[in-house]
């Protein structure tokens, strides 16, 4: 396993503020790795997305894009290798129409029209966009926008796909089915994979977790090591998943129950043995 | 309140008007407002009045939709056209009354004046029905295209001009909802004297400019993550194509030019 985003002690100050929005922060994401940033609002998860794209410039620190520093000169060629999906669909739909907005990115890259039109078409066949081609971005809901901008950044095959909170505006069935797009994704096109969420459910289906607060790594380890710490979540300001909460509910009730992490099928068959 | 703005009001008819280039019908419809201020007796008036109902029943387009977009201009028509019948002079005097006089040449005057405005309406509708606002955008880009010579930014004006087409529906949903809500937090639009009325808009205005200098910041991190490094050298996926019929309507329009010269001189 190579090493694919190394930050080695980042600091980040917006001009305006107190607190470091990033502080002395360090990790390594590896190649084809899924990796899901958590932390509650302000602990300095989207500053962490720019600094990783080049996007502002770091106080202190360096980060290593696939072994390359991120700097000023090469810092175009960085974002080559990078997709970066926004919150707001709205306030990152540069194009008058769907298709329009996936050509953005191909454009700046002086793409040929014919292959443009091909790696368009594509790109929104895979979000099932299609359909909606012509479409102007007033006409559309806030998924399907959401869908949009991920087509956007499918079409520049990034080795990286950054993800800043992404879903954060689709229902739970658009949701899954994107989720389920992303992972067809990485397998496809070996994709490493950072989602930045709040949502822990969402974190759970990762390689990995990092929990971040206050502009530092509080802790990263496999979803069931990071997702046990039921309190310590709670503490920082973050929800537990579904079968920790149904644990705690039961512990109350003075029912033991296994201390391990177990998401929610594997609490239903826990509780079948137990109840059989 | 914001379903009556008649910018951009594409009605999508599929007529051949419809499936001209957007840059033939911009330059033909700017230059048939230039030529109407050539006519100048009843004869090219009649010819160009007729000329311009062809082209409307070529579009297809109910005629409601030009008489939408002359009515709220119809008091400004009116009071230009009594203005110059009352205060024109020359020819036989109809009717005098202390500076006001009623003449021949007033009333002729008038009545050229009231087709001009008409013609000017009726061919410019014939514009935005039929073409949506981001063709337009595209063409005025093409047709700017030789200034770049003398280092008129042309790249980056089409850039703006597509992208606030573009935000115009998202910001009147937004003032719709500002709107609404401060309606809900007990602010009165529309009732009071004018400076009451003034003072009721701030509470729109702030938050929609607040909102919009947000929505810019992040829209340009947006396009700098995807490789946006300014207008010059950029591919481009849209492109505007000339087709015969484009030709065909620049020689229909030359005749036309022909006919009103002659017309002049009958």
């Amino acid at each position: 396993m190579t090493a694919m985003i190394t930050a080695k002690n980042i600091s980040y100050h917006y001009p305006d503020e107190k607190t470091d929005a990033l502080h002395q922060l360090s990790f390594e994401i590896n190649t084809g790795e899924w990796v899901a940033i958590v932390g509650h609002n302000g602990s300095g998860k989207s500053t962490l997305a720019r600094a990783i794209d080049g996007l502002i410039v770091l106080d202190e620190g360096q980060i290593l894009i696939n072994g390359e520093l991120v700097e000023e000169k090469n810092v175009w060629e960085i974002r080559k290798k990078i997709g970066l999906v926004f919150q707001n669909p709205d306030n990152q739909f540069v194009g008058a129409t769907v298709e329009d907005d996936v050509a953005f990115g191909l454009e700046n890259r002086h793409m040929p029209r014919e292959e443009m039109v091909t790696k368009v078409a594509e790109a929104l066949r895979l979000v099932g966009m299609s359909e909606f081609a012509k479409r102007e971005p007033a006409a559309l809901s806030g998924g399907q926008k959401q869908r949009v901008a991920l087509a956007g950044v499918v079409a520049m095959r990034p080795d990286i796909l950054l993800l800043d909170e992404a879903t954060s505006m689709l229902d739970p069935e658009g949701r899954a089915d994107i989720l389920a797009l992303l992972q067809q994704l990485r397998q496809q096109y070996h994709l490493t994979l950072v989602s930045i969420t709040h949502d822990i459910d969402e974190a759970a289906l990762a390689d990995k977790v990092m929990l971040i607060n206050d502009g530092q790594l509080v802790t990263n380890g496999s979803p069931e090591e990071i997702l046990n710490q039921g309190d310590r979540l709670i503490k920082l300001g973050l929800d537990v998943p579904y079968g920790e909460k149904l644990k705690r509910a039961l512990k109350s009730r003075k029912i033991n129950v296994p201390e391990e992490y177990m998401d929610s099928s594997r609490m239903v068959d826990w509780l079948w043995q137990k109840l059989n | 309140m914001f379903s009556k703005i008649l910018f951009g009001r594409f009605v999508p008819t599929n007529s051949i008007i419809h499936r001209l280039d957007p840059r033939a019908k911009l330059m033909l419809s700017f230059y048939f407002i230039i030529i109407i201020f050539f006519a100048n007796n009843w004869l090219s008036y009649t010819f160009l009045a007729l000329f311009t109902l062809a082209i409307i029943l070529c579009t297809r387009v109910k005629l409601s939709f030009f008489w939408d977009g002359i009515k709220p201009l119809i008091w400004i028509i009116l009071f230009t056209v009594i203005l110059q019948m009352l205060f024109s002079t020359g020819g036989h005097v109809y009717w005098h009354w202390g500076i006001f006089t009623i003449t021949q040449f007033g009333l002729v005057n008038g009545g050229y004046i009231f087709c001009r405005f008409l013609l000017i309406i009726c061919m410019s509708t014939v514009l935005t029905l039929t073409t949506p606002p981001l063709l337009i955008a595209d063409a005025v880009e093409s047709l700017m295209k030789p200034l770049v010579k003398i280092k008129v930014p042309v790249y980056e004006i089409a850039l703006m001009l597509s992208i606030a087409l573009r935000f115009i529906p998202t910001l009147l949903d937004e003032t719709q909802k500002i709107m609404n809500a401060q309606r809900a937090r007990g602010v009165d639009f529309g009732t009071g004297s004018i400076w009451k009325r003034i003072k009721s808009i701030v509470p729109i205005l702030i938050p929609l400019f607040i909102s919009a200098f947000n929505r810019a910041d992040e829209l340009a991190t947006a396009m700098e993550a995807r490789g946006y490094r300014g207008g010059e050298g950029r591919s481009k996926f849209r492109i505007l194509q000339w087709h015969g019929k484009d030709t065909i309507a620049c020689l229909v329009m030359v005749a036309v030019t022909i006919i009103l010269v002659g017309a002049r001189h009958y």
